[in-house]
Parts: C-alpha cells; structure tokens; sequence
C-alpha cells in the first residue's frame, strides 16, 4: 500500500502557503506591536470586550462565507440585518413574548435570504445586481414602516440576551462559537456543504455530476438570512436602540471580514478558520485603536488599509505558484 | 413534448416566419434591454402627467436634471470600469474625497480654477490608486474597492475632521446657478461628457481595448493589447469624472462634507446595469447608460409627484431595476434556446 | 437484438429551435466493445453525448441501459453506470486530488476527507499501479499537468461502478506519449467488461484503438461499420457527404514547393536558456519554410514559443530577426518585426467570442492604423478576411459564439496573418477542429510558406508533423535532442526523439545541427 498520508515535509510546505498562515503572522506582528503600544489591550476585561464585538460579524460572517464559497455575494445583508432588528424590537415592544418574536425574527431573516436565492438562482439575476436591488427594496420597505424614527428602548428579554455575564462574555460569544461548529460539520460533512464548494468552484462541472444550481444558491443565501437573523437579535441587544437606518454599510465590513479571511471572491475556496481570522484581525485592531484613542477615520484608513494587504496576501500565491512552478500562462 | 410526430414537429418548427426571426435575433444580441426600460418609462411619464399636472412643468424637470447629471457623471465612469470586466464599489468614497479637497482649496481662498483642479486631481490620485492596483498588480477590482473604499472614506474624514465647508466662491457657485434656455448648465456639461464618453468608447482605440479586456482579458494580453495601462486609464477616467460630480455637488449644495458620495455607488451601478449593460463586461453603450440613469431619476420624481411616501419611492425604483433585468434575462430567453 | 447489448439507442430526435441536432438516431453498444463516433463539427456528436450523460432530455426515441429505458437526469445516468468524462474534463480545480476522484458522499451527512481520500487511493490502486496520483491525493487538481488532470478526470469515472465510459475528445490535448498511455488504458478496460464511446477528430487514434464505427452527419447516422468494412475514403465520404472525399483525401506533400524559393533565414535563436523550461536552444526559421516543434507536453514547447514573442523572457541567449539583434518587450513589439504568436487555447488566449467576427479579425493590428488614437472603420478588410479565408458566418458582424470550432480557429489564424506577419509562431493550430477544417488550414499554411513567409508550428501529432514540415525540431525535457530535414527522416526516428530524446535518431541529426549551427 501507498501511504495516505502526505510526508511531514509536504504538509509543512503546503502550511506554510496557506493563507491561514499568513494571517495568524499578521495577527502576531499587530500582537507584538500592542504588547508594547498597549498593554491593557490584553486584559481580560478588554479581551471580553474583544469577543462581544467579534460575535454578530463572526455570526453574520459565517452566513457569508457560504454565499461567496458558492460563488455569488449579498449586499443586501446590512438591509436584512436592519429588518430583523426593527422587526424583533417593534414586536418585542408591543408586548409579544421571546418565544414568538425570536421565531418570527428568524423566519424573516430566511424569507429575505429566499428572495435573493429566488432572484438569482429562478430569474437569473447576476447576484451583485440581484442583492444590490434587494438592498434598497428591503431598506425602503423597513424606513417607510419605521418612518424613520428610533425605538429607543428594546423589551426586558432582548436586554437579558445582550448584557454580559461569564466574566464579561454574553450570549454572543456562545452563539458564534455554536454557529462555527455548527458550520465546520456542515461545509466539511455534508453533502449539501460539499455541493457549495463545487458548485462555487465550476458550476459547469457541478452540473456535469448532477448538482442543480438551484440546491446551493438556496443553501447558501437562506442560510445567511437565518445567521443575519441570529445576529440581528445581538445586534439590538447590544446597542438597545434601533433604527430604519441601522447598519447602513454593515455587509461591506461583513465581506472585507471573509475576504481578509482569504475566501476566493470567485467562489470554490474559503475556510471557516480563515473568516474567524479575518474577524478577529479587523475587531482587533479596531479595539485597538480605541484603546489608542485613535480618531475614528483613522480606524478607517486603518481597515481599508488592512483589507487592502489581505487582497494582496491572498493572491499572493497566485503570483508565488507562476513563479515557482513555471506553469505556462497558457495552462 | 412528445405529442405530436417527428415529422410534423419539424415542419412546425421550420415554418417559423422571418419575423420571429428577427425577434429571435434582437433578442439573442441583447440590444432589447434599453428599448424596453425606454417604454416603460415613457408609459409611467404618461401615467404620471395624467395624474398630476406638475410632471412636465419647467421646475420641475429644472430641479430634476441636477441630481441626474451627477450620477450620470459617476454612471458613465462605471459604464467603461464595467465594460472592463471590473466594478468599482469606492466611487462614493471618491466623490467624498474630492468634495472635501475643495472644501479644503476654498478655505485657503484659492482661485475657483484651483479648486476645481485641486477636486479634480484628488478625484484622480484616488482613480488612480485603483488602477495601479487593479491594472498593474492585476488584483481583484471588487476587493481591491472595497477596501479602498473604506480607506478614501477614512481620507475624507481625515482631511475635514468630521466638519463640513462653506463658504465657496460665486465662481464655484455658478455651477449650480447658471442655466442656458433655462436648463441649468450643469445638464449641457453632463451631455458634452457623455459625448466625449460615447466618442472614447466607440471610436477610439482606448475604447476597443476596454471592451476587449472585458470580453477576454487573457486573449486581450496575448494580442498584445496594453491592457494594465488601459485599466490603469479606465480608473483614473473615474476618478476624474468622480472628482467632477464631487465638485457639482458641492456647487449645488453650497456645502462640502466627507460622506457626500453616500449612495452613489449603488445608483451607478444600477443605471450601468439598467441600461442593459452584462455585469461581467465585454460591452457597453452611452446610449443605454443614459436611459438607465435617467429612468431612475424620471421614475423618482414621478413617484414624488404622486405623492408615493419617499422611502417607498426608494424601495420602488430598487424594485425596478429587480424587473428590469428579469425581464431583460426572460426577453433574451434561456441558455439552452442559443445553442 | 443480442440480449448482451450494453447499450441501446433506438431512434433519438432532438431539436433546438428550428434546426433538428439529432435525427432518428438509432445505435447500440456491446460489452467490453470501443464504438468511435465521429463526425465533423456540428454534426451532433455533441449532442448525442449530452443525452446520454443525462444533461438534456431527447424529443423522441429512448436510450435502454442493460434492458432498462434510462430516465432523463444527470444523476439517473450516472446511476445507470454512464460516466462521461468532457473534452474539457469539468474537474473542480480548487479542490483535491482525492476529493475529486471520490465525488459526493453517499450519504446526506456523512461526507470525510479521511473517506475520500481511501475511495480515491482505492481506485487508483484499481486502475494501475503504483499511479502518479498517489502521492498527490492534498494537492489541489489546479496545480497537476493537464495528462495528469485527465488522469483525475478518468479515476473519477471509474470510481463509482461504471459500465459505459464516455470520452470527448480525449487526445485532443494530449501528448503523443500520454495518448498511447491511454488507449492501452481504454483497451484494458474494454477487455474488462466496460462498453467505450470514443469521441474523436483524430483518425490515427480512432483507427488505432476502435471496435466499430459510428459517423453523424448532420445529426443523422451516415455510417455504422467495423474498421475492416470501410476504406478510408468511405469513411471519409460518410462524414462529409461527396464533397468530402477530396478535402480529406491524402494531403499533397508540401516539401518541394517552397523549394523555389531560396531559404533567407528570417530569425535565429542562439542559446536561448529560461531556468527550468528550456535550456541552451538555438533554432533558425528560414523564410519559405514550414518548421514543425514537436515534443511531449511539458517539454518546453510552449514556453520556447511564447519567449520568442515576448510572453516570457529569456534569462540568456540572443534572438535576431533578419540578422537584427532584438529584445522583444512583448506581442506587440513582436509584430512590429512581423512576427507573431497564434497560441493553442483559441478560446481562453485567443479570441473574444462574445464580440463579432469583424472586430476579432482586424484587431490585432488596428493600433498600426488609427490616427491619434481614433479608429479607422475597417469594414472593407473585415469582409475580406471573412471571404479570403473562406469563413463560414452569418456575417461579419455575428458574434463569435455563433461559428463552429474549426471556423472559430480560421478567424484566429487570418486575424493574426492578416497583421501582416512575416514569422509565424503557430501553438497547434489544428487542435480540436474537424477534419475538413484542419486539411484547409494546413493548405493555408503551406501557400503562406510558398508566399514567403517562415513558419513555425507546434504539434503533438506525429502524422502532422510528417505531414507539413520541411523541417522537424525536437524538444525533449527541455532541450532541442533533433533538428533535421523531413526529408532525412521517417516516423520511427521521430517518435524515438520524442519518446527518449537521445536515440539513433539523435546522432543522425548531429550533422544536421552541425549544419544550421555554422
């Protein structure tokens, strides 16, 4: 018999160029740099900090990764995730319990998910067009119901859900952690989650061994409608107000998260460890530049900046394996 | 499907008129697209002056193509980026960016002149970054935007500290106040640019090499064509054209501020794609720009004159653009029918 | 009917629009037996694959697998045991080895790397022994040479139980070596008990390895034959209809007729050297002269090519054209010397097929006419083009994707000698393109060595490379192990070349290089 497994070597080269690697590195250079600048960045009141403003984007994050794995991208996450917060607090204000209100919430979240997934997989709408139409239908449906105006306080049970315990952690940190175990079995057990890096990869080849468009496009879109859904109820926990206009913008940092994290925009390649990496580096250096009181556009630069190195990182093997390799541009 | 005989099958299908034939043509090019976002506009315009009788009034179109022509501007930068194969997602960012240097030229007391230079060549420095990444490093462009988004945006906020200018010269000013035969002048600005725009597209070699590289870029590189300088070209192209919006808005509004580009990215990308334009490049015309752009804003402000509640008009138009390209895909019919 | 047919076809129909693809199209296939199908572009070969793969539904008739009518699906097919493996083999090149090979899990939810990857070693073990592919079950399909990724694309077949094994053109990209490789390959597994579908433009192959013959012509069956039934020519007629029997009739010998002309040499390469592609190359292409390169892929070939116009970069060596010493920065300074670079991949490197027919042939050199960067309508020449070229299109201004491959290929190979190219670099220009086509390029290549120009061609098929050169180059691991007359060789000196590098034929040459080197 041949051996099954690669030789240590192998496996160490192969290590070496993973995306993964590089962002662990980059992590341990910003590390080192606030072990100097700024210690108290590692106190654990500040690193509870740190996960309670990691978990709605890892949440959401996860969603993502599995629509850009199959090969599409949803701007309209940010519309969603403000839907379902307006949807939870409003219900939840008018004196509906937690048990109706948090199912309603994330039915909402799956429908909106399965009008994307329906726009593009049944009238085959290009999914940046689809999602940008959805985006605005969505945010102008939600503004015209709100009319603007703020929910200024959110109902007992939703307050209980967002305010901290276990040493500073809430139920935040549980429910990412959850949705990324949950998410490791299914991208890498299941059929369906195996169908979504295939289809993501060739959609052609997909075809070929029989997997319709239709069962990842769906998959992929309703699942992050459901994991905006779950975000959403910590999203207005932790801020206790919300708005039509809330998280105006929120799906772009969602996809600089799961792009930094290494994701291939053009489908077929991702990894979950990657988009925990990618949300850990952007929450990170933010907590970090307010604990610099840095000013907020600098937090901006920072982040495009960051972005920007990870396109660069993650390409970077492209470029790596022309050269090494001598592959013909023509192969 | 299998009802009837081979035999008559065939002679059903081969008795198809020249007419349905040429249907079948238009529809295989593509070329319906505007056509039909033409039509249904001119129905709604109907519609709308039917019901109110301020549709075709001079003020209103007078306040209708200023805003116009801004997108219209950052449209017809995101026609040739499209066509190119790429998106660009920092057009907003850009038009913040550039709307803040002027703000910043004006509180020096500089010349109108350098302030329009000064926007202008903010607008393009930040075209230009994306170019050189996109076009020579030959990255991504939606990563390569997304994140320069977020960083011209962190510029922009930089350079006015979260303030908004005023104080702008008459000469800038002119801009928004000026109007020939009653059409403000920054509408004849916008229509001599699209000229200029159709001409670089469909005459010149620059045009064919954009369409090209959209079409095949690796074809377009064994050819020969230059094509990091071109892309180079087409995000500088934006830049200056976003640099232009940058300054229009601040002559309209009289004010200059970070986040002033909000939502023009969307509505560009929309009017690009309206007009018929396919999302993955290789092809493009002014003409269906133009249409797309407009059809937003005529649609908008007919619904405004409706009394249609604002943020529905918002949700309305998305909506639109949703049929518009559906009905464009079931226009063009399936895959399956082209081969 | 036999009750052993594997196989059973009985009279499809298939339309789309207006034209019928597939009429009446009524076949079968026994066990252990290789059926060639064959006939030129367009004529529904295509088609009938896709049916049976499942991937589109017949109008009429009805496909029986083992005395069992085949439902229509992609999935239903598989499970009948039809495995198909595509010209362009339709592997997931970001995932592995071993997950390609063993497909989708069985079950829902119980899918393992650790399981995909005994499935894939299993089959491999299965197939031959000790395969390449075992020591690479975590790299990435992206990363594998194409013979290898076609070896993915077969073990994937044969992983699950199958009993009719389809191939689309499986040696249209592969080398002389990897296809004898595979036809053995095939052959063993037709002795075990699979029924084989080849599809192929190659008749070498076709002749080589087939049972039986099946011809389409225009979606009907012109021909169902044993190789001991029918001629060539009949075979011929059978694919072309009448017309036929000339344009694929034995080729007249093109040595002798550039003879007229006196050889000029119109570019030489001295020691050209790119690290780990190909080292120490001197060549010289002599104007009036056709030179075939052949060698297996991987050999250099292509990149040797692509260096001369400036794709890639020589780290030494010197190349002149016309005895001017020359830096070539890329295509572009390269035509400006009248030389240029017709790559194999038509569709990826080569042509914009969502554009028209028009724009594809005058764009290579549009820069050389406009005026301050304006365009110059090129209507006139395009036409002229369409029609030198005897281009079959509904006109100039039709997009790309509407023409067949081997009229596709003809626009790429005016489009580039309509530049005005004096050296042309041609990467197998007849690949994949049916027979008719390819007899009509090869006449087109030899009137422009008759008219002048030097021509370099790169081909993997023994026959053509007899068939057109004057002059044979050999690469082998990167080096030129042959450059002689065609004149001075035979087909077993050549294949030796290829095949070992170092032979009786290599010393055979010595002289010869000794020659073109002095």
């Amino acid at each position: 018999m041949t051996p099954l497994r690669s030789s240590a070597s192998e496996r160490l080269r192969l290590s070496i160029h993973r995306h993964e690697t590089k962002l662990a590195s980059l992590l341990l250079v910003l590390g080192i740099a606030l072990a100097i600048t700024a210690p108290r960045f590692f106190s654990s009141v500040n690193l509870a900090l740190l996960a309670r403003s990691m978990g709605v984007l890892l949440i959401i994050s996860v969603g993502m990764l599995n629509v850009i794995l199959a090969g599409g991208i949803d701007v309209s996450a940010g519309a969603t995730l403000a839907v379902v917060s307006v949807v939870l607090v409003r219900l939840g204000n008018r004196g509906l319990p937690a048990s109706v209100v948090l199912p309603i919430g994330l039915l909402t979240g799956a429908t909106l998910g399965a009008v994307n997934a329906a726009l593009i997989a049944e009238l085959r709408i290009p999914p940046i067009v689809a999602t940008l139409g959805t985006a605005g239908l969505f945010r102008g449906l939600l503004l015209e119901w709100t009319q603007g105006e703020w929910e200024s306080s959110i109902p007992p049970w939703l307050n209980a859900i967002g305010s901290p315990r276990w040493g500073g952690l809430d139920a935040s940190v549980l429910a990412a952690a959850l949705t990324v175990l949950a998410a490791t079995w299914i991208l890498h057990r299941t059929q369906i989650g195996r169908a979504l890096f295939r289809f993501g990869d060739s959609p052609i080849a997909a075809a070929r061994i029989g997997i319709s468009p239709r069962q990842p496009i769906y998959f992929a879109y309703i699942s992050l409608g459901i994991l905006t859904a779950i975000g959403a109820v910590f999203y207005a926990a932790q801020l206790g107000a919300v708005q039509g206009n809330a998280a105006n913008g929120y799906e772009l940092t969602v996809i600089a998260a799961v792009v930094l994290g290494g994701a291939d925009i053009l489908g077929g390649r991702g990894s979950l460890l990657g988009t925990f990496l990618g949300v850990l580096l952007l929450c990170s250096l933010q907590q970090a530049l307010v604990l610099l009181h840095v000013a907020t556009f600098w937090q901006n630069i920072a982040t495009g900046l960051i972005v920007l190195l990870g396109v660069i990182l993650s390409s970077a093997p492209r470029l790596h394996r022309k050269l090494l390799l001598q592959q013909s541009p023509s192969a | 499907m299998t009802s009837s005989s081979p035999a008559s099958l065939e002679k059903l299908v081969n008795s198809q008129s020249k007419f349905t034939k040429r249907i079948m043509e238009l529809r295989l090019s593509g070329n319906l697209q505007p056509g039909v976002v033409t039509l249904l506009v001119l129905f709604f315009c109907i519609y709308a002056s039917y019901r109110s009788g301020d549709f075709w009034s001079a003020l209103n179109w007078q306040l209708l193509v200023q805003p116009l022509a801004e997108a219209g501007l950052v449209s017809l930068g995101m026609m040739f980026v499209i066509a190119s194969g790429g998106i660009d997602l920092s057009v907003g960012a850009i038009v913040g960016v550039a709307a803040v240097t002027a703000g910043i030229a004006a509180q020096h007391k500089l010349p109108v002149q350098a302030i329009e230079a000064a926007a202008l060549a903010a607008g393009m420095l930040c075209g230009a970054f994306n170019g050189l990444l996109i076009g020579v490093l030959r990255l991504s462009s939606i990563l390569v935007t997304l994140g320069s988004m977020i960083l011209f945006s962190g510029v922009a906020l930089a350079l006015s500290n979260g303030n908004s200018f005023a104080g702008f010269p008459d000469g800038l000013l002119w801009w928004n106040d000026a109007a020939l035969l009653g059409i403000p002048v920054e509408f004849f600005l916008f229509l001599a640019i699209a000229a200029v725009a159709a001409v670089l597209l469909h005459y010149t070699l620059w045009g064919h090499y954009v369409i090209a590289i959209g079409s095949n870029r690796v074809a377009a590189r064994y050819s020969g064509y230059p094509v990091a300088l071109t892309l180079f070209g087409v995000y500088t192209l934006q830049g200056l054209l976003c640099g232009t919006t940058g300054i229009l808005l601040v002559a309209r509004l009289a004010s200059a501020r970070a986040d002033m580009g909000q939502g023009l990215m969307l509505m560009a990308i929309a009017a690009v794609v309206l007009g018929g334009a396919p999302i993955v490049g290789g092809a493009a015309s002014v003409i269906a720009t133009l249409v797309g752009v407009a059809a937003f804003y005529i649609v908008q402000d007919g619904l405004l004159l409706l009394d249609v509640p604002p943020f529905v008009q918002y949700a309305l138009t998305s909506a639109m653009l949703l049929v518009a390209v559906a009905a464009g895909n079931l226009l063009r019919g399936s895959r399956e029918d082209r081969q | 009917m036999p009750p052993s047919s594997l196989l059973e076809i009985n009279g499809i129909w298939k339309h789309y629009g207006a034209t019928a693809a597939l009429r009446d199209v009524s076949a079968s296939l026994q066990a252990g037996e290789i059926l060639a199908l064959m006939g030129h572009n367009g004529a529904g070969k295509s088609t009938l694959v896709k049916i049976l793969a499942g991937s589109t539904r017949q109008d009429f008739g009805e496909i029986i697998v083992q005395g069992k009518a085949l439902p229509g699906g992609v999935r239903e097919a598989r499970a009948a045991g039809i495995a198909v493996i595509y010209q362009d083999l339709s592997l997931f090149p970001k995932l592995t080895v071993a997950e390609n090979i063993a497909g989708e899990p069985a079950g829902r939810f119980s899918y393992s790397f650790r399981a995909s990857k005994r499935i894939a070693a299993a089959t491999l073990e299965r197939i031959e022994r000790h395969s390449p592919l075992l020591s690479c079950l975590d790299r990435n399909v992206e990363e594998l040479p194409l013979a290898m990724k076609q070896r993915v694309a077969i073990a994937r077949a044969l992983a699950y139980d199958s009993r009719i094994l389809i191939l689309d053109e499986p040696t249209a990209a592969l080398s002389l070596q990897d296809t004898d490789h595979l036809l053995t390959y095939l052959r063993k597994l037709a002795r075990g008990g699979v029924g084989v579908i080849f599809v192929s433009h190659r008749l070498s192959d076709v002749r080589r390895i087939s049972d039986r013959y099946l011809v389409l012509r225009d979606g009907a069956v012109a021909l169902s034959a044993t190789p001991a039934e029918v001629s060539g020519n009949a075979l011929a007629r059978a694919m072309f209809g009448e017309a036929g029997e000339n344009a694929a009739g034995q080729p007249g010998r093109a040595v002798g007729v550039t003879r007229s002309n006196a050889p000029r040499d119109a570019l030489t390469v001295r020691n050209a050297t790119r690290r780990g592609e190909f080292s120490n190359i001197s060549v010289t292409l002599r104007s009036g002269e056709i030179t075939v390169l052949t060698g297996l892929t991987g050999s250099g070939r292509t990149e040797f090519a692509e260096s001369l116009v400036g794709l890639r970069h020589f780290d030494c060596g010197e190349m002149r054209i016309s005895g001017k010493l020359l830096s070539l920065s890329g295509p572009r300074s390269a035509m400006s010397h009248g030389l240029v670079y017709v790559p194999e991949d038509r569709l990826r490197s080569g042509l914009f097929v969502r554009r028209s027919t028009a724009e594809n042939l005058v764009g290579a050199t549009e820069h050389l006419r406009a005026r301050f960067g304006f365009l110059i309508r090129e209507t006139d020449r395009a036409a002229a083009g369409v029609s030198d070229f005897g281009i079959r299109c509904q006109g100039p201004h039709a997009t790309l994707e509407t023409l067949s491959g081997g009229n596709q290929q003809k626009v790429l190979l005016a489009r580039w000698h309509m530049a005005g190219a004096r050296i042309l670099v041609l990467d197998e220009p007849t690949a994949g393109v049916d027979i008719s086509a390819k007899t009509e390029i090869h006449k087109r290549l030899r009137e422009w060595a008759a008219a002048g120009a030097a021509l370099l061609v790169i081909s993997s098929e023994t026959d053509e490379v007899l068939d057109l050169a004057n002059r044979i180059l050999v690469f082998h691991a990167g080096s030129l192990v042959l450059d002689n007359l065609r004149t001075e060789m035979n087909r077993e000196q050549l294949m030796a070349a290829m095949l070992h590098g170092s032979t009786p034929a290599e010393q055979a040459s010595a002289p010869a290089r000794a020659r073109s080197e002095s």
